[in-house]
């Protein structure tokens, strides 16, 4: 009998997830992720002051509508703070979300054109993503140094030893949820048309944005409250908000309930992705 | 004994025709439902054969319809077809960028695949890093590529340019360094598409000389696809010619060749009453080639003479229609003019035989261009362009030179020659 390394079947049975190719094409991810590292502000004069310019602008603008026009900034933390802290942690989500659910139709061509495991790409989304969000986690740490200076505010708590559990599970989740939908974009663009204006619009109904879980819940109708309570993103804004500022909660029970969401996301997404690898390129 | 590195088993790959919209979401239901309950696709029993030139009934078509073969390690084989024949859909089967439809591969050792070169490479990035890139994509780990990383610069012929951006380099230039990356790619099979038909002269040569070294020297199996006759005669010893998903010939690659290119070209031609080229004095019924026993044939010996023939009608009485050839050779020059003797003729049907003497045509396809003119003030009653064809063969074999090669040239007169001893 003889013994062949590799078989290509027409159909692969549901759970055949080949995680050890993945680990041998390791060196691809870094590459990946280096390249978007050094292409991304290429030809730019302000180069990555860029990744500074946009959250402090977001949280500006933030700020004036949320906070002053509406009136909706939680009491006994500088606005600005607030402000900034959310987007940055949901502009993370919303850029690995919808950037991982255009991956097969934005490298059709080089999916067309070699073979390798196909999950290296969702995963380089979301580590170069990590970047950025570094980089913008480092700017709110100076705001808070600052603030700390002029207004002597300082609402950091302990518990932010657990923020790479929070980060964690925001990964996760952002990529589960692209991943489930770059399988059905392949060939129904419509759905990529629908998250490409609803996440944005998302954003304002996710608690720790606009306002602090504690208010948007007082304001919220009651009959839409069960929605605004299966949104796992609030749960990791709240926490997160929490451990930076001081506003929000910690709760183990919120963050084993995200946790749950995440899982089973992530399962399903990689589970539809890896069907979907095999034969996209002749629909997409 | 040779091991077999690729086995293919009843493959077939079937494709969905036309655009993807409203129509395809009731298909995708349908097939859904078949699935769910352990039916077969209820699109691929009515699907076509993969034959671009008549119009689909069903929507679907094979690309490739039960293939079976098997290619053992060390082996170069070339496969060639007619675009759209299904070669490029085999590569990206073989090659794991898109699932069979039913069918197995299995495969021994590892495949690098170059349907393109430089894939992913990303214009911003200088050579180096595109190196790296590159490399990574086709499967090296970042140490393979440090370690062939001079060789890969040489052999792209970049030193000076290691820290530009690609952007700034030619398209050329870009072809060679992702050609130079993959050139050094060790896989134990290496599948190739129609990448050398970028680059310039000395590139190609490069390049091929390139794969044969990995072929011979390092004894890996190659698939090659290309429609470049030459560059497959020299690289490879075993041919696949697929035809419409199928495949036809797989054997020596010089038979495969033959048949490809016998099958090819079109060595007689008739017209019918409605469509007849001419005018109101002379109508081209007929071209044909013919041998020296005024048989039709397809192709010559290169030594033998061969008749051009042609049926015509003459509509009026005492013209001189003359019938004339012009032989083109395959790079578009015109050869020569061959012209039938000058004969006045009565209303009627002709034939009329060319006589095209042995030794003088080199070995090479000629296209044909069949006219009939009165010579006196030149009346062009018809001119048909690249009607037939004609392939001059020869048996290397016989040959009595020392030399065995091709001979350049669009023509190969044989000649007289003396020599004295002063």
């Amino acid at each position: 009998m003889e013994a062949f390394d590799l078989e290509i079947k027409p159909n692969r049975s549901l759970f055949e997830l080949d995680l050890r190719a993945v680990w041998r094409y390791r060196d691809l991810l870094r590459m990946f992720v280096y390249r978007d590292f050094v292409t991304y502000y290429k030809q730019t004069i302000l180069g990555p002051l860029w990744f500074f310019i946009q959250p402090l602008f977001t949280a500006a603008i933030n700020l004036f509508v949320f906070g002053s026009l509406a009136g909706l900034g939680p009491a006994g933390v500088p606005g600005f703070l607030f402000y900034m802290s959310g987007p940055i942690l949901w502009q993370y989500f919303q850029d690995t979300f919808l950037k991982t659910s255009a991956i097969f139709i934005e490298n059709q061509a080089i999916f067309g054109k070699v073979y390798f495991p196909r999950l290296i790409m969702p995963l380089t989304v979301m580590i170069s993503g990590l970047l950025k969000f570094g980089v913008q986690l480092t700017l709110l740490l100076l705001t808070i140094a600052y603030a700390y200076g002029n207004t002597g505010y300082f609402g950091m708590q302990w518990e932010i030893i657990f923020f790479p559990v929070v980060l964690g599970l925001i990964m996760v989740l952002s990529m589960g949820f692209g991943l489930i939908v770059s399988a059905l974009t392949t060939k129904y663009r419509d759905l990529k048309f629908f998250i490409d204006f609803s996440i944005p619009l998302l954003k304002y109904v996710t608690p720790g944005i606009a306002t602090s879980m504690a208010l948007f819940e007082e304001k919220l109708p009651s009959a839409l409250l069960p929605f605004a309570k299966i949104n796992p993103i609030g749960y990791l804004i709240d926490t997160f908000n929490f451990m930076f500022l001081g506003v929000g909660a910690f709760s183990w029970y919120s963050l084993g309930f995200t946790a749950i969401i995440a899982l089973v996301v992530l399962f399903v997404g990689v589970l539809i992705f890896n069907q979907t690898e095999r034969t996209f390129i002749d629909t997409v | 004994m040779a091991k077999t590195v690729i086995k293919v088993e009843n493959l077939s790959k079937l494709y969905d025709l036309g655009l993807v919209g409203t129509g395809t979401l009731s298909r995708d239901l349908n097939r859904a439902w078949a699935r769910l309950f352990g039916k077969p696709d209820p699109y691929a029993k009515l699907a076509d054969l993969n034959d671009r030139t008549s119009i689909s009934k069903s929507g679907s078509v094979w690309a490739l319809k039960d293939l079976n073969f098997s290619v053992q390690e060390g082996e170069v084989l070339g496969i060639i077809g007619k675009n759209g024949a299904g070669k490029s859909t085999l590569l990206k089967v073989l090659s794991q960028i898109t699932a069979p439809t039913t069918g197995s591969i299995k495969v021994r050792g590892r495949i690098a695949s170059l349907l393109e070169v430089g894939t992913g490479m990303h214009p911003e990035m200088t050579a180096q890093q595109n190196i790296y890139l590159n490399g990574s994509i086709m499967g090296m780990t970042r140490n393979e590529v440090s370690s062939k990383f001079d060789e890969i610069v040489d052999f792209a012929g970049i030193a000076k340019y290691i820290s530009t951006p690609i952007k700034r380099f030619s398209s050329g230039m870009q072809v060679r360094l992702g050609f130079a990356v993959a050139a050094f790619l060790e896989p134990e099979i290496l599948i190739v598409d129609e990448v050398l038909a970028v680059g310039d002269a000395e590139f190609q040569r490069k390049a091929i000389g390139k794969m044969q070294d990995v072929s011979q020297n390092a004894g890996r199996t190659v698939l090659f696809v290309s429609h470049n006759m030459e560059a497959v005669l020299s690289l490879c010893r075993q041919g696949m010619l697929i035809e419409q998903g199928g495949i036809t010939y797989m054997g020596d690659v010089k038979e495969a060749l033959t048949f490809y290119t016998t099958k090819r070209h079109e060595s007689a031609r008739s017209w019918d009453d409605s469509n007849r080229p001419g005018d109101r004095l002379v109508r081209l019924n007929k071209v044909l080639i013919i041998d020296k026993c005024m048989t039709q044939v397809e192709f010559v010996d290169i030594r033998e003479s061969f008749g051009v023939c042609v049926e015509f009608e003459v509509m009026e009485n005492g013209i001189r229609p003359t019938p004339n050839f012009h032989f083109f050779s395959k790079t578009n020059t015109l050869c020569f003019v061959a012209i039938a003797e000058e004969v006045t003729l009565d209303r009627g049907f002709y034939k009329s035989v060319t006589w095209i003497p042995g030794d003088l045509l080199n070995n090479q396809i000629y296209r044909i261009g069949v006219a009939i003119t009165s010579l006196k003030n030149l009346n062009i009653h018809l001119y048909e362009k690249d009607v037939i064809e004609i392939e001059i063969t020869e048996n290397r074999l016989e040959r009595i030179d020392a030399y065995g090669g091709e001979f350049p040239g669009i023509l190969r007169p044989k000649f007289e020659s003396e020599i004295i001893k002063l």
